[in-house]
Parts: C-alpha cells; structure tokens; sequence
C-alpha cells in the first residue's frame, strides 16, 4: 500500500495513504505509529484517520445581472 | 502540502532539544557551530574551541565554549547558551551579542529538526517499511514514499 510519510522539522508526522479504502488505511496507520513505537518513537496521534479525497468538480460560475431604473 | 489521500493521519513527536543534540554529538555541533560562527561572524574574529571553567568551582566544566574575538560563546551540557563578552564592553556589543545568541540558538534549533527528521526516518526503515523515494519540501519537511 502506497504512502507518503511527511515529517517536519518540529516533528509534527503526517502519513497519507494513496490506496485502498479508507479502513485499510486507518489499519495501515495504525500499524505503521504502533511499528514506530517499537521502535521506540512514540508519536501522539489522537486516533483520527480523514480522508482527503476531492472530486474533480466543473467550475460553475453565476453571473448576476441588475438592472436598475433610473428615474430622474 | 500533499492532500489528496484516501487516509490522512496525522501526529506529533515530542521534541527534545538536549535527546536529538545528544544523539548528534557534542564534536559535531561545535564543529557545526565554528562553521556557522567562522561564516557569519568572522568580522569578530576567528572561532576556537576553548575550554570552560566553574564560575565557582574553578574546576574545567564540561560544554562547548568557543571564543570569537572577545565575544565567549558557552553552550552548557544541557544545551543552554549564553553569549557575553570577555572584557569591558565596547559599543555595539549588546546587539554584537544578542546576534551571536540568536544565530546559535537559531543553529541549535535548526540542528535538532534535522536530526528529528532523520531519527523517524531511520525508525521507519527499522521498522521493515520499505522507503522507496526520499525527498525535502519547500519549507523543509521530509518526505518519504513509504511501502505500508
């Protein structure tokens, strides 16, 4: 399963899967912190998997015309 | 930032200063820290090593102390600076000082977050992950592709 680890300077780990489901990425993560704890690098995670999938959307654009009476 | 992902998790390593400078070396960091000095500072003077005494032992303190002109930079073993000058004060030496202070400091810092970076990334080699493509973001961060 591919993955991208992205690890700042001030060790903030953030770890983005780019296969499967939603629930085998939460696994994979949840393995890969508990592998990492092994190893003894205990990351705080607070058990949150998002998912950052967005559509391709067509960008609709609404043009609102006035039209205004002038009365003088 | 990378963002389209099927899961996204994300967390935080504690950081510590004094563990990721310990892991570096104390001979590295002073050697990094001659660099930065000899580079940046060298109207001061030229850097040297010199050794540290106990203001009140007198016994030699353990630590980096590095000399540049009559500026005295002291990095104590739990990684403190303090930067003062030798002698009486010439003017512009408050602000010669505050400079050295910010940019060893600054060093320190930068030193300890490569060295975070670097300890993950071995963490997850160790681990059995396979590390397929290392790269370095914009703003610095490492990132792996990684064989979950």
């Amino acid at each position: 399963m591919k993955a991208r680890v992205v690890i700042t300077a001030e060790g903030q780990v953030s770890v983005f899967v780019d296969e499967g489901t939603l629930e085998t990425g939460r696994e994979a993560i949840e393995r890969f912190f508990a592998r990492l704890a092994a190893q003894n690098v205990a990351v705080a995670w607070d058990g949150k998997v998002e998912q950052h999938r967005h559509e391709r959307e067509a960008v609709t654009t609404h043009v609102h015309a006035h039209e205004r009476a002038h009365t003088h | 930032m990378p963002c389209d992902a099927i899961a996204v998790a994300k967390g935080q390593v504690e950081r510590d200063l004094a563990r990721e400078l310990e892991g570096l070396g104390t001979e590295a960091v002073a050697q990094a820290l001659l660099a930065l000095l000899r580079h940046s500072f060298a109207h001061l003077g030229q850097p040297q090593l010199v050794n540290l005494w106990g203001a009140h032992s007198g016994a030699r303190a353990s630590g980096i102390g590095i000399r540049l002109g009559h500026v005295l930079v002291r990095i104590s073993p739990q990684w403190r600076v303090t930067v003062n000058t030798r002698s009486a004060s010439l003017p512009g030496d408050e602000q010669r000082v505050q400079q050295v202070r910010d940019a060893v400091t600054g060093l320190l810092i930068g030193l300890a977050g490569l060295a975070i970076q670097q300890r993950l990334a071995q963490a997850i080699s160790q681990a059995g992950y396979g590390v397929t493509h290392q790269t370095r973001a914009s703003n610095g961060a490492l990132v792996l592709s990684v064989e979950l």
